[in-house]
């Protein structure tokens, strides 16, 4: 696994380092929509698992184009990871849902290896690499079985939220894999494009303070829109 | 394009997949190899998953697994085998009893032809322990209490301190008020006995006893008839009559089926006791007391042949709190074992104005030991417009902001201490007597249903008894293992006790005498 990130850098170096005098930088910004699904063992555990969640991203891409078919991208990008976990209790005379819905937002730099088919105007692009990013902020609502209500139930269904400490349990380091597929349109020096993002994160979102944890894995997936401005050839 | 996608996806999940990753399993599905090593394993693990308090408790859980494996191994199958039974037990005995959760129990069953059955059941009750070695007992001298042929609940008894055995609420209400249950020879008076509903049947009556009906009387609670019984039935010197200008006094009688003796036995299950004070000797006038010996309520009021006795108690208690010229309470949860939570409400809630804040739970939200829910504020809700019908429109609440004392000792245990967390979130409570047992953790049915708490490991370990929720004071103070200190330390005296001197009380009087003067 090491070895097939490490190749995937190399590899995007190496196209860097063989640019072309001619080749052209970029910048410019995205947004989108993201959907986060969290891949882990379910265990025994019945009625218990993780829902996806939706957010959003935005984005800063920076892109050096070495020829026509490849080009390299960079930048920054602020990507919501959500989820909730729920259990469903039952009993003779009830069914309860208890949860808790984690809003993650986390920063991360790709680094991808883009190959593009172009007529000149229009371009089909695909892209794949890696990314390291940090897990930056959670916000969490919490709806617990509640031990303690009133006679009349009061409390039953009472919930908390708040902004998350990180502790020693929490991996706030994330890389993985990151693969995109979309259309490109350049006009003048202004380049509008939609893509579809695809984000695996290889890294667990618990620290590993202990034996036999069971791992999480984040698994994005975003819809963007957005352009890049050239700004002149190779330096 | 799709099909390059669809092909970077499959990569993607293949570098991704979860098939090397660790997937929990039954506890029991470690031990299904009838070896110690599967049995150990699969104890570590239902701990490792389902323990509410990894992030209080001081344990090296991963350490306990490196270290311990390898001597579980050593042992190999579980047999019948009384030098790998010891070692075994001791084993888990010394695992155990370093955990924090005062609730804790794990009953370990050993393959043993020397007992019932052939099988020794080994209980390891780590607060127990820790109540035994407080008074300088070593875990050698405890563990050869426990186990073998010899061992018997008598046995780690005696390590424990003497408030323990002594400061019951019966005893309480005996050498304090002067009342009087169990004859000479300790069993239950048979005038007590004989008003049991239940003969050849399983099953629970209600007794109630008070200084309004001196003779007895019938009265109508809820569409039932309701028995007041002859106060001196149950009055021996007479002296609750010049301590109390008025008083209530509920006794539950369980009716079980007794192997030993292949009879049906009458029991008490439950002693409820509250009062107004008046001026006797050193105690203060115009205090609510109220002793009893559980949280049991929610279960007799659940029970149709009970539930019209228990609102009859409810009402003449809350007659008491009602009083406008009550200057404060006192809660005495001496040797209180706890119970259901719902019972706040029905001993407490008609004294709230609002909901009250006395602690905050958290719970599990995964397999990890350290995947917890944020902590949820937990109440005491205001019951007296749910309770009209038993609380007849009578106001309770001004005893809110007056001295509020909780007195314990050492076997307060869980919804007592919970007791003592209502108490320190009062304006004016204050805890008395001796530090608490330290188990505050919520106890439900089991890991599977709440995602925490109790399981077992197959036929070899029959019961892990283990709480599915914490429960942390007002300041988020988690106080489990360690008991609640009290703010006015008392210490028990036997001899004074047992003379009709009770340090505890007297304290409790005082404060709340004091607290209450302008």
């Amino acid at each position: 696994m090491k070895k097939l990130i490490t190749l995937l850098f190399l590899l995007t170096l190496m196209f860097t380092l063989w640019a072309s005098p001619d080749g052209t930088w970029s910048i410019g910004f995205s947004s989108g929509y993201s959907n986060n699904a969290v891949l882990s063992q379910k265990g025994y555990r019945i009625d218990t698992g993780y829902e996806n969640g939706h957010g959003f991203s935005v984005s800063i891409p920076v892109n050096y184009k070495v020829n026509d078919s490849f080009s390299v991208e960079s930048g920054v990008t602020y990507v919501q990871k959500n989820f909730t976990w729920s259990k469903t209790y039952r009993s003779d005379s009830e069914t309860m849902t208890f949860s808790q819905t984690q809003t993650n937002g986390f920063v991360e730099f790709p680094l991808s290896l883009c190959f593009s088919i172009t007529n000149g105007t229009a371009s089909a692009v695909a892209s794949a690499g890696s990314y390291i990013g940090v897990w930056a902020h959670s916000y969490r609502t919490d709806r617990p079985y509640n031990s303690s209500v009133g006679l009349k139930e009061e409390g039953k269904d009472d919930t908390v939220s708040g902004y998350h400490d990180f502790t020693k349990a929490d991996n706030r380091f994330e890389f993985g894999f990151i693969f995109t597929a979309g259309v490109e349109v350049e006009i003048s020096k202004t380049v509008m494009f939609l893509r579809g993002v695809y984000d695996i994160a290889l890294t667990d979102l618990s620290s590993d303070y202990q034996i036999d944890r069971v791992v999480r894995h984040d698994s994005t997936f975003r819809a963007e829109a957005g352009m890049r401005f050239l700004i002149g050839g190779a330096v | 394009m799709k099909k390059l996608i669809t092909l970077l996806l499959l990569i993607a999940v293949l570098f991704t997949s979860c098939s090397g990753d660790f997937n929990p399993k039954l506890p029991y599905e470690y031990s299904d190899d009838g070896t110690w090593e599967g049995i150990f394993s699969g104890f570590w693990h239902g701990m490792n998953e389902n323990y509410v308090f990894w992030d209080v408790d001081k344990t090296d859980w991963d350490n306990v697994y490196r270290t311990y494996l390898p001597l579980f191994k050593d042992l190999g199958k579980y047999e019948n085998d009384d030098e790998k039974n010891e070692k075994a037990a001791r084993y888990f005995y010394d695992i155990v009893t370093g955990l924090s959760d005062g609730h804790l129990s794990v009953t370990l069953n050993l393959e043993d032809d020397m007992f019932d059955g052939g099988i020794q059941k080994f209980i390891i009750h780590p607060g127990l322990v820790r109540l035994a070695k407080g008074t300088g007992a070593s875990d050698d001298e405890i563990f050869e209490a426990e186990y073998g042929t010899n061992a018997s609940i008598e046995n780690i008894l005696r390590f424990l301190p003497e408030e323990v055995m002594h400061e019951k609420t019966t005893q309480i209400l005996t050498n304090d008020f002067g009342f009087s249950f169990f004859e000479s020879n300790n069993s239950l008076k048979s005038v007590i006995k004989n008003h049991s509903k239940f003969t050849n049947s399983q099953g629970k009556t209600v007794l109630l006893y008070s200084n309004r009906y001196l003779e007895g009387a019938e009265v109508e609670r809820s569409g039932v008839i309701v028995n007041y019984y002859n106060p001196s039935e149950v009055i021996g010197s007479k002296k609750v009559n010049k301590c109390f200008s008025s008083w209530t006094l509920m006794l539950v009688l369980n009716n079980t089926y007794d192997k030993e003796k292949g009879d049906y036995q009458v029991s008490i299950d439950s002693v409820n006791f509250a009062g107004l004070s008046k001026a006797h000797g050193n105690i203060a006038a115009d205090i609510v007391y109220m002793a009893f010996s559980d949280f049991f309520i929610t279960g007799y009021i659940e029970d149709e042949a009970t539930k019209a006795g228990v609102y009859e108690y409810l009402s003449a208690f809350h007659d008491i709190k009602a009083n406008p010229d009550a200057k404060g309470m006192i809660v005495d949860v001496r040797g209180n074992g706890g119970g259901y939570n719902l019972d706040r409400e029905y001993l407490f809630g008609d004294i709230m104005k609002e909901k009250q804040l006395f602690g905050y739970q958290k719970t599990k939200t995964g397999d990890n030991r350290l995947d917890f829910s944020a902590l949820l504020p937990v109440y005491v809700y205001p019951e007296a417009e749910t309770m009209a019908d038993v609380y007849k429109d009578t106001d309770a609440t001004h005893l809110y902001d007056k001295p509020f004392a909780v007195i314990t000792n050492c076997f307060s245990v869980s919804n007592a201490e919970m007791t003592v967390f209502l108490a320190k979130s009062m304006p004016k409570g204050c805890q008395i007597g001796s530090t608490t047992f330290g188990g505050q953790g919520t106890l439900g049915s089991s890991f599977l249903e709440l995602n925490a708490g109790q399981f077992t490991v197959g036929k070899y370990i029959s019961q892990v008894y283990t709480p599915f929720a914490q429960i942390v004071d007002i300041n988020g103070v988690s106080h489990e293992g360690k008991g609640c200190i009290p703010d006015i330390k008392v210490d028990f005296n036997l001899e004074d006790f047992q003379n009709g001197k009770d340090n505890r009380l007297q304290k409790a009087f005082d404060w709340v005498k004091t607290e209450s003067t302008p």
